[in-house]
């Protein structure tokens, strides 16, 4: 279709023009209006309410400088009683520090759970014994194969 | 509307704004109660959906309480209300992006009655309600085709049935780009509608 954007739409597309007014049917649900002023009352009091409780922008730096300074007062409180600590360990216990690691490796070949008691056959009458660990060991506190 | 009514209209609502601004909150809701109708129908089929046309309409009239002592009277204050409920639904679009969400139940039943309907129901299908449905569908369905711009447009002229020259203050735009964007609007629309045409 050719025309002029200068023509009114009525000129170039009446159908399509027709069509889209029948959109002004479209409504929403009744009373909505009637409701519409007591909803807009009721929002307008609660953002009131939201901006008397908001702080303003002074205060809010200034909460933010307080919580800021708090923050520090803490980390330098930490930082102060960790020190102490440490310096208090180097002091105390010098020659704890001094001392060699006890070597808690195990030895080759020895079982260091305790063993299970060793059972000895006397043979004469047949009843087993089993030997108390203490009889395992001389006076010297050798190990007796 | 007619020049003495657009005058005595002009006068009322000066009139209620210059109370509002003093405070008389019944002056401010005399004027929502003129215009959250017809805004309404703006926002609405520009966004197609009743519960954003709601939160933005209360918007709308939140921004307006809250500008009026900046509003001195040089536009209409139809001009000025109708400029923000422009301005607040594109910046809203813009946001949303294509979430649509149409309904399909809320089409008056004065459509039923209306003889552009009535010639098509009685040429095409004689089940109306299936028709109104089907029409709301494919009518909702054009319109969202178009840009955001372009359907503001179509909703004032074509809707709402405002002039060109309105159109234009309400937009900023003069009234040779709204007729532009009106004629490209309407091409868009006829190439989805023409089943109904």
């Amino acid at each position: 279709m050719k025309s002029h954007p200068q023509n009114t739409p009525e000129q170039d597309f009446p159908e399509v023009s027709r069509l889209i007014a029948l959109k002004r049917y479209e409504q929403p649900e009744e009373g909505y209006f009637e409701n519409f002023v007591d909803e807009f009352h009721r929002r307008q009091k609660l953002a009131e309410r939201k901006k008397a409780k908001a702080p303003s922008f002074l205060a809010k730096w200034s909460q933010l400088f307080e919580q800021l300074r708090l923050r520090y007062l803490v980390y330098g409180a930490g930082a102060a009683y960790a020190a102490i600590m440490l310096a208090l360990m180097f002091v105390e216990t010098p020659q704890a520090l001094e001392q060699p690691a006890m070597d808690l490796t195990p030895t080759e070949g020895v079982d260091l759970v305790d063993p299970a008691p060793v059972v000895e056959e006397d043979l004469s009458d047949g009843v087993i014994v089993p030997l108390q660990s203490s009889q395992l060991f001389d006076e010297g506190g050798s190990i007796e194969f | 509307m007619s020049e003495e009514e657009n005058i005595s209209t002009r006068e009322r609502d000066n009139e209620l704004v210059a109370r509002a601004r003093e405070g008389d909150t019944e002056a401010f809701d005399a004027l929502i109660n003129a215009y959250a109708p017809k805004l309404y129908g703006l926002v609405y089929h520009m966004t197609s959906n009743h519960e954003d046309t709601n939160d933005l309409l209360q918007d709308v009239f939140a921004k307006a309480y809250g500008s009026l002592k900046r509003f001195h009277g040089k536009s209409a204050f139809y001009t000025w209300i109708y400029s923000i409920a422009t301005n607040t639904t594109l910046n809203f679009l813009k946001k949303r992006k294509r979430r649509v969400a149409m309904s399909l139940d809320d089409m008056d039943n004065g459509i039923i009655n209306d003889e552009v309907f009535t010639d098509l129901s009685h040429h095409a299908n004689p089940r109306e309600g299936n028709r109104v449905k089907e029409l709301q569908k494919k009518l909702n369905e054009a319109l969202q085709q178009l840009s955001d711009d372009h359907r503001a447009v179509v909703t004032m002229f074509d809707i709402q049935g405002m002039r060109h020259g309105d159109i234009g203050k309400i937009l900023g735009l003069s009234e040779g780009t709204v007729r532009s964007r009106l004629y490209y609007a309407h091409q868009q629309l006829q190439a989805h509608l023409t089943e109904f045409r």
